[in-house]
């Protein structure tokens, strides 16, 4: 069974509701609220416009949607071009595609400007506009607004060995890891419009971002948790069962919050701010999630490529009850548990694989070295070894085995200059002992 | 300044310590400095690192990921958050 098509409808709507806010509140100033935090209002109309340009196919198939995805495009025109973009984009013309975002957006979308094209042209001309090294997934997406001007792509340099060509870490992917594996497919892939060559198959793609899902799921991040789940519909893969529970999952937050939360989003800022102000401080923390939410409904709805809405019993031996093997905290809150919970026993006992890997996720995380070697003992017991988590946390045991019987300096050691006198002995750390290579079946 | 394996030669180390105890890097200047422009630095920028002076790198500023507590209650959320996010 595939997810409803209206209800994703329905989400995208919401999410195009909170664009039109976002500009009407964020567009002139951004918000900032003392030091901490804020939001630049470049960032928020950039966003919107890519949400707009990604969105706009789906919106256009549904008419109660067109009219209000048209008439968000015009409210953004007077931002993407006037004097002070214009501005940027003559005198700064390494940046000048970032400056013309919102113009290339809009331009693609049928809303051209001859204007803007030509001096963003000058600006790409000019013998320094190619001369700034970039990330990988940075180069891609210079590569990606390169080619909505028309102009040649032999002008910037080919993107170098990306995030996509070798396995994520599948125990303890940093931010920064997934922002880049999540941005590269979605430039890469034209934001699903075309299908790409990377240097790893789709199926391990997917496998990657299955694995880091389980983390942000389980550190309840729907924002990462989203964009990885347009992993499905971008490289155009039938939704697993683990795509389909995290969606599940966003779906379910979406419903009882009313809109799909940040991390870790809390009133209690709340409690200061009033008016304008607390509008203004609640749209700013919350669009960029709720755009995730609107452009996975999207991507789903224009490729057809949906979530399942039950999951399908696993083929494989699989474990009985596993929350209560695996994951026996009683009472735990998060919005993935919940969901857990109220899936029939064949949908449980079908995500296994998940919760082992959020359990050595866990594991890892505490440096439980023995919690990882029970862990891969079950996984063992039902042919699941070869999950990313599984293989990475034996390779984790190994090291630290290795490390174990190894001697070397304490911190203590480390204040002495140079290497130690020849007889002066070292410490060694306290390292459990581990015998990673012997897993026992359950 | 040469590095052995995370470790100062002896002599680097003397100029180095010939350097602060001189006073001729102010560190106060430097903590004023990140002071001054850190909030901005974290506000503005885009993820990449930011550094001063030289290639030498003596300050490295990085944006640390904005950390994040509990996620509130969602009924708690939609009851006061949702309305104003939403409109209408």
């Amino acid at each position: 069974m595939h997810w409803n098509a209206r209800d994703l409808q329905r989400r995208l709507a919401r999410a195009l509701e909170v664009a039109e806010r976002a500009i009407a509140f964020l567009g002139d100033a951004g918000w900032r609220a003392g030091e901490a935090d804020g939001v630049r209002p470049e960032k928020v109309l950039s966003e919107t416009a890519l949400f707009l340009l990604a969105t706009r196919d789906a919106c256009e198939r549904t008419p109660e949607l067109a009219g209000l995805h048209r008439s968000i495009a015009v409210a953004l025109v007077p931002f993407a071009r006037n004097e002070r973009s214009a501005a940027l984009i003559a005198l700064e013309p390494v940046v000048a595609l970032d400056h013309a975002l919102m113009h290339l957006c809009l331009s693609r979308m049928g809303m051209a400007d001859a204007r803007f094209d030509r001096l963003l042209a000058t600006a790409l001309s000019s013998q320094g506009a190619a001369g700034r090294e970039r990330l990988p997934h940075r180069a891609m997406e210079q590569q990606w607004l390169l080619r909505m001007t028309n102009a040649s792509p032999a002008r910037l340099a080919r993107t170098r060995d990306c995030i996509l060509d070798h396995p994520l870490d599948a125990i303890a992917p940093t931010p920064d890891d997934l922002y880049a594996f999540t941005h590269c497919l979605l430039f890469g892939t034209d934001l699903g419009l075309r299908a790409a060559r990377f240097g790893r198959s789709g199926a391990a793609l997917a496998t990657d971002a299955e694995t880091a899902l389980a983390r942000c799921l389980d550190i309840q991040d729907f924002d990462v948790a989203g964009e990885l789940l347009m992993t499905w519909p971008m490289l155009q893969r039938r939704w697993s069962n683990g795509a389909s529970f995290g969606f599940l999952c966003l779906a379910h937050a979406e419903d009882e919050a009313g809109f799909l939360p940040a991390p870790g989003m809390s009133l209690q800022p709340l409690a200061s701010l009033s008016g304008i102000d607390r509008t203004r401080h609640l749209l700013a923390t919350s669009y960029h999630t709720i755009y995730v939410m609107g452009l996975l409904c999207a991507l789903a709805l224009r490729t057809g490529v949906t979530p399942r809405s039950s999951l399908s019993p696993s083929t494989r031996r699989v474990l009985p009850r596993p929350r209560e093997v695996l994951d026996p905290a009683p009472g735990d809150s998060r919005v993935w548990c919940k969901v857990f919970d109220g899936l029939p026993t064949a949908a449980q006992e079908a995500l296994t694989p998940f919760l082992l890997t959020v359990q050595i996720q866990r594991a890892a995380a505490r440096r439980d070295f023995a919690g990882i070697q029970r862990l891969l003992g079950v996984a063992a017991g039902f042919d699941l070894l070869g999950i990313p988590a599984a293989r990475q946390g034996l390779e984790l045991l190994q090291r630290a085995a290795m490390l174990g019987a190894m001697a070397v300096a304490t911190d203590s050691d480390s204040t002495a200059i140079g290497a130690p006198a020849p007889g002066q002995p070292l410490h060694r750390r306290s390292i459990p002992s581990i015998e990673p290579t012997v897993i026992a079946r359950p | 300044m040469i590095k052995d394996q995370g470790k100062l030669a002896g002599m680097d180390r003397e100029v180095v310590q010939a350097l602060l105890d001189s006073g001729a890097v102010n560190f106060k200047a430097i903590g004023e400095a990140v002071g001054k422009f850190g909030p901005s630095i974290v506000l503005n920028g885009d993820g990449e690192d930011n550094f001063c002076w030289t290639m030498r790198l003596f300050i490295r500023i990085f944006k640390r990921p904005t950390p994040w507590g509990e996620l509130d209650e969602l009924g708690e959320l939609r009851k006061h958050a949702a309305p104003e996010i939403r409109g209408g």
